[in-house]
């Protein structure tokens, strides 16, 4: 057994310094810091979109240093992780918690219900169902439908083959979206087009499973398929990856990819954008400053920049101003309200 | 035949240990840290052969433990396996928060396709057989390879005697240790080129729990061929084909729920182990450590 234990503890080391970190104390002139944990989903910092969005928000509120910030990030590596590291920040008396995607939703809201002096907020998840929401428990919701049927009309205009796909992680209310809202878009600009999408089978590795999300990338492909749009993370990055290989045009999700993973920039067009970073920073502001918003949700879409288009980077002059006319046109028109995804909201794909 | 790469060769790997009598749960993070050490190589040369070099040393260099574990302490075969995948998990989310998450910037690429001259001209089985990636290539030749050491060699003969019954083995002259040795460590560097098709011949990146649990696949892959190379082989070509097809049949739109399809190379192994195919009998001595007398 002794032989045994050694080995163990050694892990055991490794694995605990593995999943946590924080970027430094706050701003020296702070008379009583504010403290934020952020606690990631399944995909785990580093996967260039969502989590890091996450996380960089909480950096930016504490690079601000009005606000007295000091943040730290837990990591998840399977679903069972959620409530242990939601209960490690407030065990340690922090302030607020963020937690990075629905996944979190449930033990998120249970966390919240049970300690109501600490607050809460969750990205792309609100009290849906419960009708006593807790005030300390405040939903950011994005229109990722709007970003996704942009460019899903950008697809359509740049297809030859009148066919075009999409490679997703997990059938996740956001991923949904994402997915709907690009094939509405692309039809919206052709109705009879083709359009390919897969979302991931397994949970425990969905939106970190870049080999899978490459093959199927090469599916679609060779299928006929000559646009590929990317929505889950690192297994998305596989996606992108295997369109850049095969010339073809891609588009990215999340954050501008185009700076976050520089290997497919030749074949990058644009990204369906979430400021999810802008979103974090602000509630944090509001809660930091004293002006939490009471719960509820706060809704971030194409009017207020919560979601959009990534600059075109080098497809700048490659898309032609008739396409940047049109998605100018669509742009505007769902900023008026006078066109709809017809994703909006949607929680399962049909 | 690319997804079912780094599942072969894990699952060759797996049927050289369990050949004799070493089991190696340890292939998923033997391969995930090769995907890891062979990405940073590559990446610090410039050099993507030297990271595939590195990917299979760290395979290697991994197996040592298990064996010096599992052959020489006596460590439990499964405990020692199980904590080399927990280290492999932190040693590489550790290293990857330090160094490699925050750097943007492109990697090293990926391993080149070849293309075989005139032989991948033959129509259907040209381009099946002879245009891939080099790992693949590899891949294809350790199938034979093995096939060939295992079954008709004296390396082999001993392996599997010692695999079979390490006693009779031990009495007439043959080093157990040894032999055990060699295999598990042969078995690491089989693991360790799965590890590096991840990272650099697949995907040009490394990003932590990468190999997704396809050292495990590989085991049941190894189960269902029966222990012997290339029905392991066959196994993984069925379920890679089921991985495949399960991202078909939604493309095409067809509504089955596409998590069933996930679950096939598990439910194929239970039926196999069930002895629905005839049966599936492990090394007799796989998983017992030998005391010499």
């Amino acid at each position: 057994m002794r032989k045994i234990l050694i080995p163990l503890a050694v892990v055991g080391a490794l694995v605990l310094a593995s999943c946590g970190g924080s970027s430094g104390p706050a701003a020296s002139s702070c008379s009583k810091t504010f403290k934020v944990g952020f606690v990631t989903d399944i995909g785990k910092l580093g996967d260039k979109g969502f989590n890091d969005a996450g996380w960089k928000g909480v950096q930016d509120a504490q690079a601000d240093s009005s606000l007295c910030v000091q943040g730290k990030f837990l990591e998840s590596k399977q679903p069972t992780d959620y409530t242990p590291n939601i209960q490690q920040f407030v065990d340690q008396k922090y302030d607020m918690v963020v937690a990075a995607g629905f996944l979190l939703g449930d033990d998120t809201l249970k966390a919240a219900k049970a300690n109501p002096s600490v607050k809460f907020s969750i990205v792309d998840s609100a009290d849906f169902a419960d009708p006593v929401a807790p005030t300390n428990f405040t939903g950011l919701l994005f229109k990722q439908d709007q970003g996704a049927f942009l460019v899903g009309a950008l697809a359509a205009l740049l297809s030859k083959t009148n066919h075009v796909g999409g490679v997703y992680g997990l059938d996740v209310p956001a991923v949904v979206q994402f997915r709907k809202g690009y094939e509405n878009g692309a039809k919206y600009i052709n109705p009879s087009i083709k359009v390919d999408g897969v979302f991931h089978p397994a949970a425990a590795n969905a939106f970190a499973d870049p080999d899978w999300g490459k093959a199927r990338a090469q599916d679609e492909l060779s299928g006929g398929a000559d646009v590929i749009f990317a929505a889950g993370g690192a297994t998305g990055n596989g996606a992108l990856l295997a369109a850049k290989e095969a010339n073809k045009p891609c588009i990215g999700v999340d954050v501008d990819q185009y700076l976050t993973y520089p290997d497919v920039d030749p074949c990058l067009v644009t990204s369906a954008l979430k400021n999810i970073s802008v979103a974090v920073k602000s509630i944090i502001a509001s809660a930091a400053k004293g002006q939490w918003p009471s719960g509820g949700v706060q809704t971030f879409d194409i009017k207020n920049g919560g979601v959009g288009l990534a600059p075109y980077h080098d497809w700048d002059s490659k898309v032609s101003a008739d396409i940047k006319t049109k998605l100018q046109d669509i742009m505007t028109k769902l900023k008026d309200g006078s066109l709809s995804t017809g994703a909006e909201g949607l929680t399962k794909y049909s | 035949m690319n997804e079912a790469t780094p599942l072969t060769l894990a699952a060759l790997g797996g049927v050289v240990s369990e050949r004799s009598g070493v089991v190696n749960i340890a292939l998923e993070g033997m391969m995930l840290m090769s995907a890891f050490t062979g990405y940073v190589v590559a990446f610090q040369t410039h050099n993507l052969w030297l990271g595939v070099l590195a990917g299979v040393l760290t395979g290697v260099l991994i197996a040592s433990l298990h064996a010096a574990l599992s052959i020489s302490l006596m460590v439990d075969q499964i405990v020692s396996g199980f904590v080399i995948n927990i280290l492999a998990l932190g040693i590489t989310g550790v290293f990857f928060k330090g160094f490699l998450q925050e750097a943007s910037v492109a990697g090293p690429g990926v391993l080149p396709t070849w293309q075989i001259p005139l032989l991948s001209k033959i129509p259907v089985i040209g381009p099946i057989l002879f245009i891939h990636q080099p790992i693949t290539y590899a891949m294809l030749l350790a199938i034979v390879l093995i096939q060939f050491l295992l079954f008709y060699t004296v390396w082999g003969l001993r392996t599997r005697a010692v695999g079979e019954h390490p006693l009779a083995a031990d009495t007439v002259g043959i080093n157990v240790y040894a032999v055990r040795y060699v295999a598990v460590i042969l078995s690491g560097g089989l693991a360790g080129l799965g590890g590096a098709y991840f990272s650099l011949q697949q995907i040009g990146q490394f990003l932590p729990n990468m190999t997704g649990g396809r050292g495990f696949i590989a085991l049941a892959a190894m189960i269902f061929g029966k222990w012997k190379p290339l029905g392991a082989f066959y196994a993984c070509l069925l379920f890679a084909g089921a991985e495949a097809l399960s991202g078909r049949i939604q493309i095409t739109g067809v509504h089955i729920p596409f998590q069933f399809l996930g679950m096939l190379p598990y439910l194929l192994t239970i039926i196999v182990v069930a002895g629905a195919m005839g049966r599936a009998v492990a090394p007799a001595a796989d998983g017992k450590p030998y005391r010499k007398a």
